[in-house]
């Protein structure tokens, strides 16, 4: 019990400085830079998908099991082909859940991949902001947003996870 | 400030709790859970953003002015604003979301098409039936 609120508070203090970043980073894009509000939004939660790649492989990708590392020993070209170091069972669990076998990874993953990153990109705004391109007509703007949106965060989720594999490669 | 972040912190809390609660409670896989979290979150920054929306009148009708423009007031309504923008932003998630897309785009084709196509349409059709219900409520 006291492991579980510890988790919740590294969740909720992550939480709180993703969803200040993002705030900071919609102002920047959008406020100063002048860009539209949903090509500021789409950049920021394609960013944060490299970042949840990057920071996810590097955290999982390191362990076995047992708590040891499996990506030491393999040829990178080998990692990613044969998936060596994919989470068994259920991958789309929460990564609190799949890194219970070390406790100081699973903290990191709750500060870091459940709070800051998780708060940092947002869907609500998105599909608000879907919403309204498509009550004012604006049919085209709102298809760009939603397939370059998910093409491109799936695109930039691929290359963080290939990114966190080098991370931990053995040089 | 402290408003976005007590909302993002607390958003970001209740995700988690619903993803253990997915995984205690049901045998649902882990994707399942974010999708439902960013379903209910489309509807309440829906129902949200309807109802400060329908309290002022704008001049430009750009989505989420509303908000920017109570963030930017004084008025009591201020702190609510920011308060949505960063629990609904906390809830909902985008990262998670492309990273389970990832996985099932590996192993479980079928789950990837429903996952993408869930979340968009259910999402779209939340944010619409809040924005509806918001502008009842003002």
């Amino acid at each position: 019990m006291m492991r579980f609120l510890q988790l919740i508070l590294c969740i909720g203090f992550g939480g709180g400085l993703g969803a200040l970043s993002r705030e900071g980073s919609m102002s920047l894009l959008h406020g100063q830079l002048g860009m539209p509000r949903y090509i500021a939004l789409a950049c920021v939660n394609i960013i944060g998908c490299l970042l949840i790649g990057i920071v996810f492989a590097f955290l999982e990708g390191t362990l076995r099991r047992d708590g040891s590392s499996r990506l030491r020993d393999l040829p990178h070209s080998r990692q990613l082909h044969e998936h060596p170091w994919w989470p068994e069972g259920d991958t789309t669990l929460s990564p609190v859940e799949l890194l219970r076998m070390n406790r100081s990874l699973q903290a990191a993953s709750a500060l870091v991949i459940t709070g800051f990153i998780g708060s940092f990109t947002t869907f609500s705004s998105f599909s608000l902001l879907t919403v309204q391109q498509l009550q004012q007509g604006a049919a085209l703007e709102a298809c760009i947003s939603v397939v370059g949106s998910i093409s491109l965060g799936l695109l930039a989720a691929w290359l963080g996870v290939h990114a966190g594999c080098r991370l931990v490669r053995k040089p | 400030m402290l408003m976005v972040m007590l909302g993002g912190g607390l958003g970001a809390a209740a995700r988690f709790l619903a993803q253990e609660a997915g995984q205690h409670w049901t045998k649902l896989p882990g994707w399942t859970a974010i999708l439902a979290a960013n379903i209910l979150g489309s509807l309440l920054m829906g129902i949200g953003y309807g109802w400060l929306h329908g309290l002022v009148v704008l001049e430009s009708h750009e989505a989420l002015d509303a908000i920017q423009r109570y963030r930017d007031s004084q008025s009591i309504h201020e702190g609510m604003a920011l308060l949505l923008a960063g629990f609904c932003g906390g809830l909902t998630t985008f990262s998670t979301f492309s990273l389970d897309n990832l996985f099932l785009a590996y192993r479980k084709r079928g789950q990837l098409v429903c996952n993408i196509l869930g979340c968009l349409l259910l999402g779209i059709i939340a944010a619409w039936t809040g924005l509806f219900i918001g502008g009842q409520l003002a």
